[in-house]
């Protein structure tokens, strides 16, 4: 028995290793990359590891000196923005990404309650929610540079954290809504005929036992808005820059695209939600042990 | 289907807790065995290590001689009903019962043939064509239970299957279960915390505890011969009075002192004078309005009402024993006279906690 | 005095009628108790007392004033929830204080109640511990414990020993009942355990597809049903309900079916004697049949055991009398020992009489 077994357990441990290259080997590529001189950037045949590592790529993201020089070097010129730092991407990033976050939580928290509690919308509602995301972002895309133009929201962060918020929204409610589920309405009872309200009772019994829940649903919008491109690329234009567009932007005119430079970028972005999941990572297992409810 | 099943030290611990410790039992073929203990006994692990959820750390388990470990569960040829009547809600009654044949290939008339029959037997006939979801919780068990044996396992696992039901509901299930397993001479291995449920259908009962067994034995044995004051005390409702008495050496029989009935003399045993227990069923106290011989009178402290009868909680010296009256005795009665038959105690060794043998006794008491 | 009046109380959830017209009255210190089956409308029936659910109609007066359309924590009830016994995120102690706490109590009393309630409960060991290592019954001390911790007009517990093992349950259930009857505590407490509500209260009331089918005493429910469904329902086996015949013979009132042939002579007291139907139900409880293995006048009936469930203090037979299908309760060492053939004694109670139409019993 244990030989037949053993086996299996060997070619279970291979298929999870391959999966694993397979799924790890783009970011590898990434910070490999990222250390490559000019020349090496996109060689054939590959370059794995480089022989004569660089951070070069790194100081054109951080120093306007260091990206004019580069673009002299290569007897070209770069976009008017990415000649200056990649500094000013971080924070506007950064802005939109973790405001728009918290309100997107926020309000998915009070309607996720309002929908399992008060059954508010009928048992088809958060279905509903889950359609409006399914529509095609780029669907809605012109009207909104139409309508954001009028209401002068183009351009600003407030625009872009509008925007953020009102798409994830329906993920962060379906979400919440799943852990709200789990806590036993009785519990938020046996709060209220011990003296509280409603509300009271939500935020002292219920939040608590699904902060868990919350955080890694924070995450999880924190990186659809991180990594968003499309909504940034079409209601900014210069004065709100996030990283998603200055990666894009790391093109020069005789070499195209700077493969190096943008991963280089793209390393450094993946940093902050690495630190976030890292100090979360206790809640995001579900180890939401409900003591209360006895089976 | 008839099949014999074995396990043998059989053992599984989970981190810190050793779930079942060194089981070994065999339930011959067609034999209606119940792993009876309270919540944590390890009579849930056990099942789920046969049925092939868990793996053992320790022992073999076989079937008819052949061990099983190495089977997935779907191989087992195992059936199993849990608690929570898990039938296809959606589905007709007929569907559900249908379903493990089609997974195990039974051509459509057999299939037919057998359905029919089937719910025949479990009175389920007019439900055929009903929705699951339309069922009452009796019948959902019944449909569970029906769905499973159809498919004829060579050993039908039951974990608590009537928890969920009413009372009534849970006689007239017991009758019906116990009755179709002689028919159908279907191996069963049922884990219940109800001893009631254990007492009325089994063969054989297996008392665990702390993943031992405490004792195996028909129920009348583990009625009348506990093993030990565990077994005395979870077996028999209203639960036996376990109270403390005085044991002397007296020529070569044995006395004890009680709180109420003096000295009462035992045959012979083998028991170290000094303190010790004596168990006494509720039902072998009998009570009378008035004095009587070799009666002790005793206050009454509490009356607890079931109807066809009435349990006193009496004062026993500094504690409180159960006697069971018949309804209406007790009323308005402060005092009552109780007396004890020697010949239907039970002796427990203080320290050991074993039930103490003792012969026929020469004197009355 | 009465501490809880309902009037004529009535919740429905859609479609689903959970409580119709529930009217009774609970008296001070009075520990009474409603016994259904599983969705009776037992939880409802709570939970709109204490205000978590509105009522449709009806009116609810605790002491005197009328809460119907108070919030939960204006209602000076306590409710203990059926499976949700304590908030997981707070300690034991936490969990006693939690009403006093809400209250603004100042910590010192909360302190010094805490302590006497849980030394009442003997949860000492408890009060810095987590719920989720408590065991089940500890839970449920606990939980009684935050329960009792502030005095409420009337406390109210939803199946509180309903998932605990047989033998804690028969602990808890005469400690429970010590302590209602120490602080002389007004209890309404549901359960769909017929033993529970029998041995525990004052008064029961049996509650079916929510409506109140008989309230009483446990004898009056026990000896004098209302109709099928409380004396089916109320005891361990069920009561017998055979079908018969009504005839007169020798002018004497006789009940006669396929297996037995009883005068009744007793009968002649129901005030609705003269207008009795023809066929009818007649109930024997199970420990009311006489049962002998030989044929005589106290045991003239023939009949078949075909199953015998021993439960070591008493046996249950399983019987056929004629077309009827019986349970009897004998002693552990009776003369009928074996499946076979047995004889059968009844003296029909005019009181047990049902009629077939309405299934209540002929008063």
């Amino acid at each position: 028995m244990r030989g037949k077994g053993t086996a299996i357990t060997i070619l279970k441990r291979v298929a999870i290793i391959l999966s694993m290259l397979i799924a790890f080997f783009p970011i590898f590529w990434l910070v490999s990359t990222s250390f490559k001189p000019f020349h090496e950037w996109a060689n054939w045949p590959p370059i794995w590891i480089t022989d004569s590592p660089t951070l070069q790529n790194y100081r054109i993201v951080f120093f306007p000196d260091a990206a004019r020089d580069f673009a002299a070097a290569q007897e070209g010129s770069l976009d008017y923005k990415v000649s200056g730092s990649a500094w000013k991407a971080f924070q506007d990033s950064a802005i939109i990404s973790t405001l728009a976050t918290f309100f997107s939580v926020l309000f998915g928290t009070l309607a996720a309650y309002s929908v399992v509690r008060f059954r508010t919308g009928g048992e088809n509602y958060p279905f509903q929610f889950l359609t409006v995301r399914m529509f095609p972002p780029i669907a809605v895309v012109v009207p909104m540079v139409a309508m954001f133009s009028i209401l002068r929201l183009s351009d600003t962060y407030w625009g872009l954290i509008i925007a953020y918020t009102a798409f994830t929204l329906p993920f962060s409610i379906w979400m919440i809504r799943s852990f709200i589920e789990e806590v036993p309405a009785e519990l938020e009872g046996a709060a209220m005929v011990h003296g509280m309200g409603q509300f009271r009772a939500f935020v002292t019994v219920t939040l608590p036992l699904i902060r868990g829940g919350v955080l890694s649903t924070a995450l999880f919008i924190f990186i659809l808005n991180w990594s968003e491109f499309l909504f940034a690329l079409v209601l900014t234009s210069g004065d709100v820059v996030t990283i998603t567009i200055q990666v894009a932007n790391y093109v020069s005119a005789s070499s195209g695209k700077l493969y190096g430079v943008q991963a280089a970028m793209g390393t450094i972005s993946t940093v902050p939600v690495i630190v976030f999941g890292y100090i979360i990572q206790r809640h995001l297992v579900r180890g939401l042990t409900f003591g209360a409810i006895k089976r | 289907m008839t099949a014999k099943l074995e396990l043998q030290d059989l053992a599984k611990r989970f981190d810190e807790v050793e779930a079942v410790r060194g089981l070994s039992l065999s339930l011959a073929g067609g034999e209606f065995l119940s792993l009876l203990g309270p919540s944590g006994c390890g009579k849930s692990t056990t099942l789920a290590m046969i049925a092939g959820f868990l793996d053992p750390d320790g022992g073999d388990i076989s079937i008819d001689g052949r061990s099983i470990l190495d089977l997935a569960p779907q191989r087992r040829r195992i059936g199993l009903v849990f608690q929570d009547y898990a039938i296809f809600s959606r589905l007709s009654v007929r569907a559900n019962l249908a379903f493990g044949l089609e997974a195990q290939g039974v051509p459509r008339a057999e299939r037919k043939r057998r359905i029919a029959a089937f719910a025949e037997q479990l009175h389920l006939t007019h439900l055929l064509d009903q929705r699951g979801a339309n069922l009452n919780m009796s019948e959902m068990q019944a449909v569970a239970l029906a769905r499973v044996l159809i498919t004829e396992p060579e050993l039908l696992l039951l974990d608590e299957p009537m928890s969920n039901l009413d009372a009534a509901d849970r006689a007239d299930l017991r009758g019906e279960l116990k009755q179709l397993q002689k028919r159908l001479d279907q191996t069963v291995l049922y884990v219940t915390h109800d001893q009631v449920e254990a007492m009325s259908m089994s063969d054989r009962i297996a008392v665990m505890r702390d993943g031992l067994i405490m004792q195996v034995g028909s129920p009348e044995e583990i009625y009348r011969r506990p093993a030990n004051r565990f077994v005395a005390e979870f077996i028999g409702d209203p639960p036996i009075n376990v109270l403390p008495c005085e044991v002397r050496q007296s020529g070569r029989e044995i006395e004890v002192s009680t709180a109420c009935h003096g000295d009462i003399r035992l045959g012979a045993a083998e028991i170290d004078a000094g303190e010790h227990w004596l168990a006494v069923r509720p039902h072998v106290f009998k009570a009378g309005r008035v004095p009587g011989k070799g009666t002790a009178p005793t206050a009454v402290r509490f009356v607890e009402n079931f109807g066809s009868e009435h349990v006193l909680h009496v004062d026993y010296g500094d504690r409180l024993a159960r006697v069971v009256v018949p309804p209406g005795f007790a009323e308005g009665l402060d005092t009552v006279h109780i007396g004890l038959d020697a010949g239907a105690v039970h002796l427990i060794d203080r320290h050991d906690e074993l039930r103490v043998d003792f012969g026929p006794s020469g004197a009355a008491p | 005095m009465t501490v809880l009046g309902l009037r004529g109380l009535s919740k429905r959830f859609d479609d689903v009628v959970a409580l119709d017209d529930v009217t009774c009255d609970i008296d001070d210190g009075e520990f009474f108790c409603v016994v259904g089956p599983t969705n009776a409308g037992k939880s409802t029936l709570l939970k709109t007392i204490a205000g978590i659910h509105r009522a449709d109609a009806g009116q609810i007066v605790i002491r005197g004033r009328d809460v119907t359309a108070l919030q939960p924590k204006d209602r000076k009830v306590s409710l203990l929830f059926q499976n949700i016994a304590l908030f997981p995120t707070l300690s034991g102690f936490e969990n006693i204080a939690f009403s006093l706490r809400t209250a603004g109590l100042p910590e010192t009393e909360v302190a010094a109640r805490v302590q006497e309630v849980a030394a009442l409960l003997k949860v000492d060991h408890l009060l810095e511990r987590l719920p989720k290592t408590f065991s089940g019954g500890e839970q449920q001390r606990v939980a009684i414990g935050r329960a009792i911790a502030r005095t409420s007009d009337l406390l109210m517990l939803d199946e509180p020993l309903t998932n605990l093992d047989a033998r804690i349950r028969i602990e808890l259930r005469i400690e429970f009942k010590k302590l209602q009857r120490e602080l002389g505590q007004s209890v309404l407490y549901v359960t769909h355990d017929q033993v529970e509500a029998m041995s525990l209260s004052d008064r029961v009331a049996v509650l079916h597809e929510g409506r109140f089918q008989q309230i009483g005493t446990p004898d009056e429910i026990y000896h004098r049903p209302a109709n099928r469904f409380v004396a089916r329902f109320i005891g361990t086996p069920p009561m017998n309900l055979m079908e018969a015949d009504l005839e007169s013979q020798d002018d004497q009132p006789t009940l006669v079916a396929s297996g037995f042939r009883v005068a009744v002579p007793t009968i002649k007291s129901l005030s609705s004697y003269a207008s009795l139907p023809k066929r009818l139900a007649v109930g024997v409880r199970p420990e009311e049949f006489r049962v002998g293995a030989a044929q005589s006048t106290e045991t003239p009936l023939a009949g078949e055991v075909f199953w015998i469930e021993r439960l070591g203090s008493k046996s249950v037979l399983d019987a056929r009398l004629g077309e009827a299908t019986i349970k009897a309760v004998v002693a552990p060492d009776h003369a009928v020992s074996q499946e076979g053939p047995a004889w059968f004694g009844f003296d029909p109670e005019p009181r047990y009489l049902m009629d077939l139409q309405s299934e209540e019993f002929f008063q």
